[in-house]
């Protein structure tokens, strides 16, 4: 059973792969500036912490200054009221 | 006193020769291999990008075998040898030139490849009892064989995949598997021994179906 699973472990590792050239492509990707899945989340993630960042800044501002002035109005606005 | 050789004693020597110069010739390409790569990283340095072209046409063998491992679907398996150069590049400012460059590649393929794992581990996951039809395709012969290996081995923890491809497949040492990994030997040494455990009950399940 050991020398079984040892040497189908063995004839695994032997075994050819597929050898795709993948210089063109990547070098494409590369000039085009194509982003990885993850570089990808990390500006949705950076995105979306500056609108929350911003829409409680322009939320606070009402607090702060009272619901009647003219920069809350103005912040009200802004949000869409 | 005086000693005579015999017939045994010379092959014995001419065995250790050959295998003293296999390894010498091993070191040798290795180290060309390393000068080879320097002089390309120098020339990116200098602005010429076009020299990352030869360095991905000297370790995307390497590197596709390796992903191989972790996927066995063609066009899914170019793209992970692409993402791995393509990280390659991005993380290139970072590479200082402690580790050889395809130690280095073979670090960012390792932990491409995991990724992926956990990826498809989330879909298969999502679709509960669906099987994935990839890695069960019948083919004849050894590919058979590997691909029947492969489905086990999906079977199993991550991280025990993980440690049985890295060893036993592509047969890195506990301290190379330690290096791509980011995990201590001991604990290499201690999850190598349980996962091949873990995969030889498999193998017997298997067996009894």
């Amino acid at each position: 059973m050991k020398k079984d699973m040892d040497s189908m472990l063995a004839r695994a590792g032997a075994e050819q792969a597929p050898q795709p050239d993948v210089r063109a492509a990547v070098m494409a990707r590369i000039n085009t500036g194509q982003q990885t899945g993850s570089d990808r989340i990390w500006q949705l993630a950076g995105v979306l912490s500056l609108c929350i960042g911003l829409g409680s800044m322009l939320l606070a501002i009402p607090l702060l200054n009272g619901f009647g002035s003219p920069l809350a109005e103005l912040a009200m606005v802004a949000l869409g009221r | 006193m005086q000693h005579s050789l015999t017939p045994s004693m010379i092959l014995d020597s001419l065995a250790l020769d050959g295998w003293l110069r296999a390894g010498t010739s091993a070191e040798s390409d290795a180290a060309l291999l390393q000068q080879q790569d320097e002089h390309d990283l120098a020339e990116i340095r200098n602005g010429n990008h076009d020299a990352y072209s030869r360095i991905i046409g000297r370790h995307q063998a390497h590197i596709a075998r390796m992903m191989w491992r972790f996927c066995r679907e063609h066009g899914r398996h170019e793209e992970l040898v692409q993402d791995v150069f393509v990280e390659g590049w991005n993380s290139l400012p970072g590479y200082r030139g402690k580790s050889p460059l395809r130690h280095w590649l073979s670090r960012i393929a390792t932990r491409r490849g995991y990724a992926f794992w956990r990826e498809s581990d989330r879909q298969r996951m999502r679709h509960a009892g669906a099987v994935d039809l990839q890695c069960l395709v019948a083919r004849d012969g050894k590919e058979a064989e590997s691909e029947q290996l492969h489905a086990l081995l999906m079977q199993l923890p991550r991280a025990d995949r993980l440690v049985l491809v890295l060893r036993y497949i592509e047969g890195y040492s506990v301290s190379e598997t330690s290096g791509l990994t980011g995990w201590n030997s001991a604990v290499v040494k201690v999850r190598s021994q349980r996962a091949r455990a873990k995969l030889a009950k498999l193998v017997s399940q298997q067996e009894w179906q």
